[in-house]
């Protein structure tokens, strides 16, 4: 493969990896709080939906408060009333599909006015972001206690700590990101809507967080891993006489080997410390040992 | 606001779970039209064979459901499982081959999953649900590729499925969910189910965990490939994919069946009655000019509903 087409492929992993990385920084912390939101998905196309919508630039505001909020009436069911968090998760997926399409009928199609964006500058603020939620959980009280609340909920609410409080907070930092992915993704990324473009994105977020052993910092990394492969699809495309379908299956099957991968290195290390060891159960209060 | 666990289970909260979601649904359709006429009529309107044909299929699905969810397995990747059936049924000769070629596709397909979860601990929800997307691109490849009818010209489809009969289809329904009420009734069935209290449980009993864990997760799956199969071969016309519709979304249908069922076989049949009520709403909706994924908003109301139901079914809500 020549030169200007691994500059190509870097340049496009680069551009796509700045909503990978922000909606996977929100699924870190979420995860590092106990909670395993698979409704990421929807939170993603649901604001997406809204961006489209609404357009630039109060598409990006509307879609960061109504994702957000989506999220939020995520993490009060799943936590506050106990609902099954994978199933919900699944269900917020499926009414986000159902509302966005709704939200964005009119605008299927239309192409948005986009910024001229490399991807480089846009890259280096996620990086930022991702530091700085590094930050967040090894110097701030919440972050330890978002952290607390994905390993030994009970023991932090001995400590006399809010376990569902600190859940909302963790939701509300992962609204925020995921939903800014889906803004980003309609408005500067594909610069049009349509009901197929953005699904996925949210799910695969889902994994690189798994992937990136739960760390911001590495999640700078993992986040490439989809990316590179959607890229890579993307230039293949060009190149090679194969199906699209079948490369669209790339980044999916690339994804979920990687996480094979690292599950696997984890149980052979210490590293598998590092998995919040309450992930995906519910936190009673009435039931606390 | 608490959680208080009860005394003894209270299996009558699914019906609150039921109502609940009647009047979300209810509510969903007049924000939705706005205009009560427009609602009624769209509450109202039954056609009685259509509804009967996605009842069978929805109940075949939501026993795939019933039987992951109640070993404690998190399966949510029904609707790659039944697009993969489908495009078995597809490929197939007759109605008894597809059924079969069917099972055998979706239980292959969902051998991924099983085996990374077996091998190598691999969260199944996350992977059966990724895999759900993935089957879309798949079936999209088939489409255009394998088996795109010659003969249809000026579009892209694929040849088309055998008919099968939707009374044999319910017929087959009846079976399957004998089939699951008699397994739960055997030394089998009881250890799937044991799962759901923990692997170390099932191995305390002197079983493999994680044989059951397999054979629970492919009979989920083989379930949910029949389903799509039985999908695609009941329909009165148009019995092939195109490539806008891979992607029927009876996975999602046949989950939230379950649950609203309380996870059990017959409640999850008798579920799926309303769930493809719900479905004959959002096709008389998009009739009325709104998108088709309206249903999934639709149904993904009546799944949290149902979730809501077996919290309530378990624990007290107690409001201070």
């Amino acid at each position: 493969m020549a030169v200007d087409q691994v500059a190509s492929i870097t340049l496009e992993a680069l551009r796509s990896a700045t909503p990978m990385l922000l909606a996977t920084l929100g699924a870190v912390v979420g995860q590092r709080a106990g909670v395993l939101n698979l409704g990421l998905e929807g939170v993603v196309y649901l604001s997406a939906a809204v961006a489209a919508a609404v357009g630039p630039p109060w598409g990006f505001v509307a879609a960061v408060i109504v994702g957000t909020l989506y999220n939020l009436l995520y993490y009060v069911l799943s936590n506050d009333f106990a609902l099954n968090q994978i199933l919900l998760g699944f269900a917020f997926t499926m009414v986000g599909y159902g509302v966005g399409s709704q939200v964005a009928r009119d605008v299927v199609g239309r192409p948005i006015e986009k910024p001229m964006v490399y991807g480089v500058e846009t890259f280096a603020v996620a990086v930022v972001a991702a530091v700085a939620v590094y930050f967040f959980f090894l110097r701030s009280r919440v972050g330890l206690a978002i952290k607390a609340s994905g390993d030994d909920p009970a023991s932090l609410d001995l400590m006399g700590v809010d376990v569902y409080n600190i859940r909302r907070v963790a939701g509300l930092v992962e609204g925020v990101f995921a939903s800014a992915a889906g803004a980003y993704l309609v408005l500067l990324y594909y610069g049009s809507w349509s009901e197929q473009l953005v699904m996925g994105w949210g799910s695969l977020a889902v994994i690189t967080a798994m992937i990136s052993l739960w760390s911001p910092l590495l999640a700078i990394a993992a986040s490439l891993v989809p990316s590179f492969f959607i890229s890579l699809a993307y230039v293949l495309q060009r190149l090679l006489q194969v199906s699209p379908h079948l490369l669209n299956l790339v980044p999916y099957v690339a994804s979920i080997a990687v996480l094979a991968t690292v599950q696997v290195a984890m149980r052979k290390t210490r590293l598998k410390a590092l998995a919040p060891r309450w992930l995906a159960r519910p936190y009673i209060r009435e039931e606390r040992t | 606001m608490r959680l208080v666990q009860r005394q003894s289970p209270s299996p009558l909260h699914y019906a609150t779970a039921f109502l609940g979601s009647l009047a979300t649904v209810i509510l969903i359709v007049f924000a939705l039209t706005g205009d009560l006429a427009v609602t009624a009529r769209a509450l109202a309107t039954v056609d009685a064979g259509y509804l009967f044909r996605v009842f069978v299929v929805i109940g075949v699905v939501s026993l795939s459901g019933v039987v992951s969810y109640r070993a404690g397995l998190w399966n949510i990747g029904q609707e790659g499982q039944a697009i993969v059936g489908a495009l078995a049924a597809i490929s197939a000769d007759n109605a008894a081959g597809a059924v079969m070629s069917a099972a055998l596709a979706a239980a292959g397909w969902t051998l991924i999953p099983v085996a990374l979860r077996v091998a190598l601990g691999v969260n199944e929800a996350v992977t059966t649900f990724l895999m759900s997307l993935a089957a879309v691109s798949a079936a999209r490849y088939f489409v255009e590729g394998p088996l795109k009818d010659p003969a249809k010209k000026g579009f892209i489809a694929t040849v088309e499925a055998p008919y099968m009969e939707p009374v044999l289809a319910a017929v087959l329904l009846a079976g399957v969910l004998a089939g699951v009420v008699l397994l739960y009734r055997t030394r089998v069935g009881l250890t799937m189910r044991l799962l759901s209290s923990g692997e170390e449980v099932v191995r305390y009993a002197g079983k493999q965990p994680k044989l059951y864990i397999a054979a629970t997760l492919g009979l989920s799956g083989i379930l949910a490939g029949i389903g799509g199969a039985v999908e695609i071969m009941t329909r009165d016309a148009g019995r092939y994919m195109t490539l806008q519709q891979v992607s029927t979304g009876f996975g999602l249908y046949g989950i939230s069946a379950a649950w609203l069922g309380g996870l059990h076989p017959l409640g999850a049949t008798a579920a799926s009655l309303y769930i493809a009520w719900l479905y004959q709403v959002a096709v008389n909706l998009k009739v009325a000019g709104l998108p088709a994924l309206v249903a999934n908003a639709l149904v993904g109301t009546a799944m949290a509903w149902g979730l809501a139901g077996y919290v309530m079914y378990k624990y007290k809500v107690v409001w201070r």
